[in-house]
């Protein structure tokens, strides 16, 4: 519910803004209707007052014929509109208050109304009186003698002056004096009779008008007037205070309407922004809901798949498999999609025409609160790059097949160069033992020349020349074996292969009148291409020889030092030549360097050894020490070469 | 001099009385509004003999519409032969009465219906039993639904009933038509007879539209009366109102004798003759009653009765 009330804010702002809109309405219009019926109320309380006043001008005025049926009219009115006032309090109750008083109002007005009743036959009577007192035509009048005529008609013009002027005319009539004579007389007693008449009439019509104004049924009128007004000014306070309630909600809805809006407004902007970014990038923008329908694509989707977005709209991404993927592929997919993870990976694809192409996508979920509510593909067609990434992979390897052959021959190379100094040193070592036989041979040439061969002697002689082929034929082997085409790892021991190139340089190594120093453990083995160990030592040695010609050092050492570790071969191979020029270290292992003269040196001798040891998985490096060699600090270089251990 | 003065005032006086009565007697107007369907389902309960509790007499028994709209009796008979105590008035032009029945105890034609029906001397009918009785008849129940939302019910009877006597109007009297302008319809003796009723006070109380009906009068104001009937004293216990009767009207009089609210007086010249002296102190002469009667018959109207 919340949820739903958060998703909705907007609107459910807006419908609270016209709901309270509509009701203010209904209650302005509701209001209208009661301020309209209290209008009217008091209009006709107001009429009802101008009613009285009418009625009480008849009372306090002279009786006229034509007023008794307006008057009459005025009663009615009065009484229907009090009617009509309990009525509508019926239908719509105001306060208690006001209906007792509404109770009292018809009371009084029927007290009053009785009044008036009495009134108007008293002022009728008046007028009859009135009347004959004025009618000139009376028979029995004009037969009386004419002094009494007179008499009786100056009482009559007094009678109805008194009348008009309001005179006491109870007096006036007490005060008329006949004779007995007159009193006799029908005319005189009957005229008498009426004057009292007369007189008891106007008492009494003075009485009735008195007690017509002792009911102030204007007083009652006016009370109900203010009682409305009090009952007005009470719901036009509440009326105000609702008002107010329903401006103030009004207006802050409005506000919170605006700023919504206003929000709204620039997320809308920002998001137009977006979808300009997201409708021209050049990754493909997929947007689905959550049972993976399209609602969005961008142009490059188009361009990409061939599919119109109006196609696309609605549809599964699925018409784009290819079908070359597996299942599992889109299996594992789904699977981190629906924990709510972002999935990488990579589609190939076919579009509209059947073209195959490749997509590095990167799919979101979409989260609205907790809930999936839909994916959000961002991809990139890289199927150029994946051609391209194919072709360099070919050219790669060509490469690397013209480089492997490069090394070989450039192996050969090194080897044949070897085998031009082993050469040299095979002579060395061949040339001793060669003088020795051919000195031996001549020995038992002339002992035989000269006659004093022996027996001993040629067996002495001949035991030496077969020492000495022996020599010859190790000598041989070794080299033969250090030409051979094994390339492959083995078990070596290492001191076994140290003092096998020492013995094949031995020669070399006295011509030079080098020493070399060897420490190393006769239980050391090693996991290595042992002729390639050899080639590194043998370049090495050779590299110092050069140094000590060149640096013209007398005293001539190398120091071969083999430790090993659980992991690793540590060699090191330090001279006393006087060390490298610092500046050309950094270049030394390069190929193509060299010092040396140009019929010396091929520049490779260094570079192979690194290639050898990078190979076997080691490190060689070289830096410049100085060392304490009988008593003397002399400097000269230290090889250090780590070999590391291969993994199983 | 003093005389001349004293002519000059009498003159005076004898003309302010006839600016008060120039208009002090209406004519009836030609039409009155009331609502036809009602009128004329009014009209079939008015001669509808239903309305009284053994199905004898109607409103129309008492009120016949034949004979000037009362029944030419001294007193009416109600069911059972019951006889009135009061003489019954016309149902002409009653709707100008400002109440109804002599002492004025109704105030509308509807609260006069009725009195008439529930009065145990008269037609002594309950109108809830009758509203239950009228509910049988199918014509009764339609047209009291066509009109009423509630259909019939005691208010609704005495309503139609009312309507009806909305109708029952008498314009066009000759001396109405004489009020309308028609100066010359009169005869002498009634123009006589009309200067009379003014000078002589008849018109002090007997005015307005239904040259009476719109006022009380006591009875006997000049001449002291003994009284069976004791008038609105009856309502209001009031000595003050002792003997005060509704002043009749004197429209179509000459057709509802017999007169007084005894229905003492048999003719027309009885009644003007006892009436000016005891109401007025006067004693008529023979030419000046006949002059009075004679004015008296031109308030004679047309009644016109609406159809079924």
């Amino acid at each position: 519910m919340i949820k739903i009330l958060k998703n909705y804010k907007f609107e459910l702002l807006l419908l609270l803004f016209s709901v309270f809109l509509l009701s203010g309405y209904v209650y302005s219009q509701y209001k209208q209707i009661e301020i309209n019926y209290f209008n009217h109320t008091h209009n006709q309380v107001t009429k009802l007052l101008v009613l009285d006043t009418k009625i009480d001008h008849f009372i306090q005025t002279k009786y006229k014929l034509v007023q008794i049926d307006t008057v009459n009219d005025y009663l009615a009115q009065s009484l229907y509109i009090i009617n009509e006032l309990i009525l509508e309090n019926q239908n719509k109750p105001n306060s208690m208050h006001y209906t007792q008083h509404l109770e009292l109002l018809k009371k009084d007005f029927l007290k009053k109304e009785l009044a008036v009743e009495r009134i108007k036959y008293t002022k009728a009577f008046e007028f009859n009186i009135r009347s004959y007192l004025l009618d000139t035509q009376e028979k029995s009048f004009n037969d009386l003698p004419l002094d009494l005529k007179n008499k009786l008609n100056k009482i009559k013009i007094n009678v109805v002056n008194k009348m008009q002027q309001e005179k006491n005319l109870n007096d006036y009539i007490h005060s008329l004096e006949f004779s007995q004579e007159e009193l006799q007389r029908n005319y005189i007693q009957n005229f008498l009779n009426k004057l009292e008449a007369l007189n008891n009439s106007v008492k009494t019509q003075e009485r009735f008008i008195k007690n017509a104004n002792d009911i102030e049924f204007n007083k009652t009128i006016l009370k109900t007037k203010e009682i409305l007004l009090e009952i007005s000014q009470e719901r036009k306070m509440w009326h105000s205070v609702i008002t107010n309630i329903f401006v103030l909600t009004t207006i802050f809805l409005l506000i919170a309407i605006i700023y919504y809006h206003r929000k709204l407004k620039s997320t809308h902007q920002y998001l137009l922004s977006f979808k300009t970014a997201v409708e021209n990038s050049y990754n493909v923008v997929v947007m689905t809901d959550v049972n993976r329908n399209i609602i969005f694509a961008n142009h490059m989707f188009e361009k990409v798949t061939g599919y119109k977005r109006s196609e696309a709209l609605g549809n599964n991404p699925r018409v784009l498999k290819s079908g070359i993927q597996d299942d599992d592929f889109y299996k594992q997919m789904n699977e981190v999609l629906s924990k709510g993870q972002n999935w990488k990976g990579r589609f190939i694809n076919k579009d509209k025409f059947g073209n195959l192409f490749y997509e590095d996508a990167t799919i979101a979920p979409i989260f609205n609160g907790s809930e999936i509510s839909g994916y959000l593909a961002i991809k990139n067609d890289v199927t150029q790059n994946v051609l391209y990434e194919e072709k360099l992979k070919q050219l790669n390897e060509e490469l690397i097949e013209k480089n492997e052959m490069k090394e070989k021959l450039l192996i050969e190379q090194t080897k044949l160069a070897t085998l031009g100094e082993m050469m040299d040193a095979v002579a060395h070592q061949w040339k001793q033992p060669l003088n020795i036989i051919s000195s031996y041979a001549s020995t038992l040439q002339l002992q035989k020349q000269l006659g004093i061969m022996n027996d001993d002697l040629i067996e002495d002689v001949t035991d030496t020349i077969i020492k000495q082929i022996n020599h010859l034929a190790i000598t041989l082997d070794e080299f033969r074996k250090f030409f051979r085409e094994d390339v492959s790892v083995e078990k070596v021991n290492i001191k076994r292969a140290i003092s096998s190139v020492l013995e094949l340089q031995k020669t070399f190594i006295d011509a030079n009148n080098m020493e070399i120093q060897l420490k190393c453990s006769d239980d050391i083995h090693f996991d290595l291409i042992v002729t390639e160990f050899k080639h590194i030592l043998i370049n090495l040695i050779n590299n110092a020889c050069d140094a000590f010609i060149e640096n013209l050092i007398e005293e001539r050492f190398i120091f071969i030092d083999v430790t090993k570790d659980e992991k690793s071969l540590y060699v090191q191979v330090t001279d006393n030549a006087g060390g490298i020029p610092e500046r050309i270290i950094p270049r030394i292992f390069e190929q193509n360097f060299t010092t040396k003269e140009k019929d010396r040196g091929t520049g490779i001798g260094l570079y192979m050894c690194q290639r050898f040891v990078q190979k076997a998985n080691g490190e060689i490096s070289v830096k410049n020490i100085k060392q304490e060699i009988n008593g003397q600090m002399q400097k000269g270089a230290r090889f250090s070469i780590v070999f590391h251990k291969l993994e199983d | 001099m003093k005389n001349h003065f004293i002519k000059v005032i009498f003159v005076f006086f004898i003309f302010l009385p006839s600016f008060a009565y120039t208009n002090s007697i209406l004519p009836i107007p030609a039409k009155i509004e009331y609502d036809l369907e009602k009128a004329k389902l009014g009209k079939k309960l008015f001669f509808d003999t239903k309305l009284s509790a053994n199905n004898t007499i109607s409103c129309a028994s008492c009120h016949n519409l034949e004979i000037g709209g009362d029944d030419n009796l001294k007193f009416s008979f109600g069911i059972h032969g019951q006889e009135g105590f009061m003489n019954a008035p016309t149902v002409f032009n009653a709707i100008f009465n400002f109440r109804q029945f002599w002492n004025g105890r109704a105030r509308t034609l509807q609260e006069q219906a009725k009195g008439s029906i529930q009065n145990k001397l008269e037609m002594a009918h309950d109108l809830e039993v009758l509203s239950k009785e009228l509910q049988k008849e199918g014509a009764y129940k339609q047209a009291f639904e066509k009109i009423y939302t509630n259909g019939i019910s005691a208010e609704n009877i005495v309503d139609a009933i009312a309507e009806f006597e909305k109708t029952l109007i008498t314009p066009n009297s000759r001396f109405d038509q004489y009020l309308n302008g028609n100066k010359n319809i009169l005869t002498k003796q009634e123009s006589r007879g009309y200067e009379l009723f003014v000078t002589k006070g008849c018109i002090g109380c007997h005015h307005g539209v239904n040259v009476g009906g719109n006022m009380y009068a006591k009875i006997g104001i000049v001449q002291k009366q003994q009284l069976s009937q004791k008038g609105l004293y009856d309502l209001t216990k009031d000595e003050d109102d002792m003997y005060l009767f509704k002043v009749p009207s004197l429209r179509n009089i000459e057709h509802t004798a017999p007169y007084g609210f005894l229905g003492q007086y048999e003719t027309l010249y009885e009644v003007v003759y006892d009436i000016a002296y005891k109401q007025l102190g006067i004693r008529l002469q023979d030419d000046e009653v006949k002059d009075i009667v004679a004015f008296l018959k031109t308030l004679s109207g047309e009644v016109s009765i609406i159809d079924d």
